[in-house]
């Protein structure tokens, strides 16, 4: 399944712009889902390092918070919350913050909303 | 990971253009976007599954397209699209000739834009985490030091008719600004 392959990846990525674009490719792939397919899949299993799942939890609550759908419970776990704020792109995190949409942010995640979006 | 380095981005294209070649099928196209970074400007930026190309996709090209996702387990069966058009200069179709052939074979001919206009093309987009980093690395590359600079490589590229985003002139007065006093 794609989608749990980026999850993957989003874990064994380097840190730095492999683990922006892994990150870019699962928020590609989550929107390509149906509604239907999101719901299908359901959980993934996240990746053991908190800031990775943080990663893999704001790319998932985006994606719902984009759709029809309310937020699963599962994407409220405490363990899908960095400990600091984690932005992927730290020289431009003064500008990040304020574009970070409440429910990505709500994973301490710090990801403009323009840049979910593939084209 | 499921991303492209630019080896295996090459390996796919080189491998499209000599079997859509193969076919007698006439084909130009320009790769745009981040893969045309990956392949030009930034060899160590990985690129997502999504080639974005300027051409009119024939439909021999959609078939092999289609093909060699499935056979390289691809995601999107268009990893190779179109979908970036709307991003292209109305006017700058005629300088297709002065751009670099990065693979061809028999009448298919796939380029690469040149950093300019991939730097207005950002300048346009200006996503502060997607295009940041690919807005400074070009603005380093064409030794652009100012916005006036910038606006003009823009405004060339796109006739004077699309806007600089705002975080797109935000994230290059900082990098200006840190260039010149990198203490800041």
């Amino acid at each position: 399944m794609y989608i749990q392959d980026d999850v993957n990846g989003i874990a064994s990525a380097p840190a730095g712009e492999a683990l922006l674009r892994q990150f870019c490719q699962l928020n590609d792939d989550l929107a390509a889902l149906t509604v239907g397919e999101l719901i299908a899949f359901g959980a993934p299993v996240f990746p053991s390092d908190r800031d990775r799942a943080a990663l893999v939890g704001a790319a998932f609550s985006y994606r719902y918070a984009r759709s029809p759908l309310p937020l699963p419970n599962w994407l409220e776990s405490p363990r899908l919350v960095a400990d600091e704020p984690l932005c992927l792109v730290p020289a431009l995190q003064h500008l990040i913050e304020r574009e970070t949409p409440p429910v990505v942010r709500r994973h301490n995640v710090l990801f403009d909303a323009p840049s979910f979006e593939s084209v | 990971m499921r991303v492209l380095n630019s080896e295996r981005l090459a390996e796919l294209l080189e491998e499209f253009t000599y079997r859509l070649g193969e076919t007698g099928e006439a084909f130009n196209c320009i790769v745009v976007g981040g893969a045309a970074l990956a392949l030009s400007v930034r060899p160590d930026r990985p690129a997502t599954e999504d080639v974005d190309v300027f051409a009119q996709l024939t439909p021999a090209a959609t078939r092999l397209v289609k093909t060699m996702a499935q056979e390289h387990n691809l995601r999107d069966p268009e990893w190779l699209n179109a979908k970036a058009q709307t991003f292209m200069s109305p006017t700058a179709s005629h300088n297709e000739q002065d751009l670099a052939v990065i693979f061809q074979h028999r009448n298919v001919v796939v380029r690469v834009l040149d950093a300019p206009s991939l730097f207005a093309m950002k300048c346009r987009a200006g996503r502060i985490s997607k295009d940041g980093g690919d807005l400074v690395a070009l603005a380093d590359r064409l030794q652009i030091t100012s916005i006036d600079e910038a606006t003009r490589v823009m405004d060339d590229y796109y006739d004077g008719e699309e806007l600089m985003k705002p975080h797109a002139r935000e994230i290059l007065k900082h990098h200006f600004r840190a260039t010149r006093d990198p203490a800041t």
